[in-house]
């Protein structure tokens, strides 16, 4: 047990020292056709990050259920959308507390919770609502992506 | 000794901050690129990009903008793999040339295969694959779909 803490502990200061000012990215694992796995370490100033893992999505919706969070502060907020190649946020942005475990729909920008079929990547920021700084280790969180 | 082994802990993360190796997790990335890089890395992929091209198509000078400096290592080859996609997706689309269209098909097979999308496109399920197929058989509903949703930088490069 001492032992995986010790690991953690390992892989969030590397993460801290990594992102230096920034962000550290993600790995992803299918549970099924529609459903990923994501993880994602975060900027503590509030800056956008845009992924670069690639997934196709066959029309109908698509939602994000955050599964665990560490290091956020208690008024802060994790800001998320679907980018496509060409670098548009197709969505709009859902906002909700890290804490929260239900599951968030996306939204195209004009409300409609068909996402056109293409290829979507995660942008992710968070909220620091004027309260920026980390509380020790940038903010992170996994989740499962459904497209 | 607690200060010998703390010293020993910043050592070894030294070492893997620098190679970005994770012996937990060896599919995370942790590369994230400032807008200049982006855009550099970008320029010098596209100058080395040996995937092939339809006639009279060559990659952009920059790729597609993206805001910040917290850009994902990976966005900078999307930008010249994607572009290559669209092109053979426009070739597919709009020609109706049999041999054209076989060619460019045989090209959209090979987006999974790439070094970019072994590392970069998650598709499990094989959504591309399935969308293709359907395309081969007469059924343009979801590629056209894909090429509206990617391909606007394509399409605002090549005036489509």
């Amino acid at each position: 047990m001492k032992s995986r803490q010790s690991r953690r502990r390992l892989r969030l200061i590397t993460g801290s020292i990594a992102a230096s000012a920034a962000i550290v990215l993600t790995a992803a694992v299918p549970a099924s056709a529609a459903e990923y796995s994501i993880n994602a370490q975060l900027n503590c100033a509030g800056s956008l990050f845009e992924g670069d893992t690639f997934r196709p999505h066959s029309a109908g919706g698509a939602s994000i259920q955050l599964t665990r969070h560490d290091w956020w502060k208690d008024n802060w907020a994790l800001r998320t959308g679907l980018r496509v190649p060409s670098g548009a946020q197709t969505t709009g942005s859902l906002e909700f507390s890290p804490a929260s475990r239900e599951v968030h729909r996306y939204r195209t920008t004009s409300g409609n919770t068909t996402i056109p079929s293409g290829s979507y990547a995660v942008n992710a920021r968070v909220n620091t609502n004027a309260n920026g700084g980390c509380v020790l280790w940038p903010p992170s969180f996994e989740a499962k992506l459904n497209l | 000794m607690r200060r010998k082994s703390l010293g020993a802990a910043m050592a070894l993360i030294g070492v893997m901050a620098v190679s970005g190796c994770s012996s937990e997790e060896p599919e995370a990335r942790s590369g994230v690129l400032t807008n200049a890089e982006y855009v550099s890395s970008y320029q010098k992929i596209a100058r080395e990009f040996t995937q092939e091209l339809p006639e009279g198509v060559s990659l952009p000078e920059t790729p597609p903008a993206l805001d910040g400096d917290n850009i994902g290592e990976g966005n900078a080859a999307a930008g010249a793999y994607f572009f290559w996609s669209c092109a053979w997706q426009d070739v597919y689309l709009s020609s109706a040339d049999p041999v054209a269209r076989a060619t460019a098909l045989a090209e959209l097979r090979e987006f999974p295969r790439t070094d970019w999308a072994l590392r970069y496109w998650d598709d499990p399920g094989d959504v591309w694959g399935a969308t293709l197929d359907a395309a081969e058989l007469g059924d343009l509903t979801d590629l056209r779909a894909f090429y509206e949703a990617d391909c606007g930088h394509y399409r605002s490069e090549v005036g489509r």
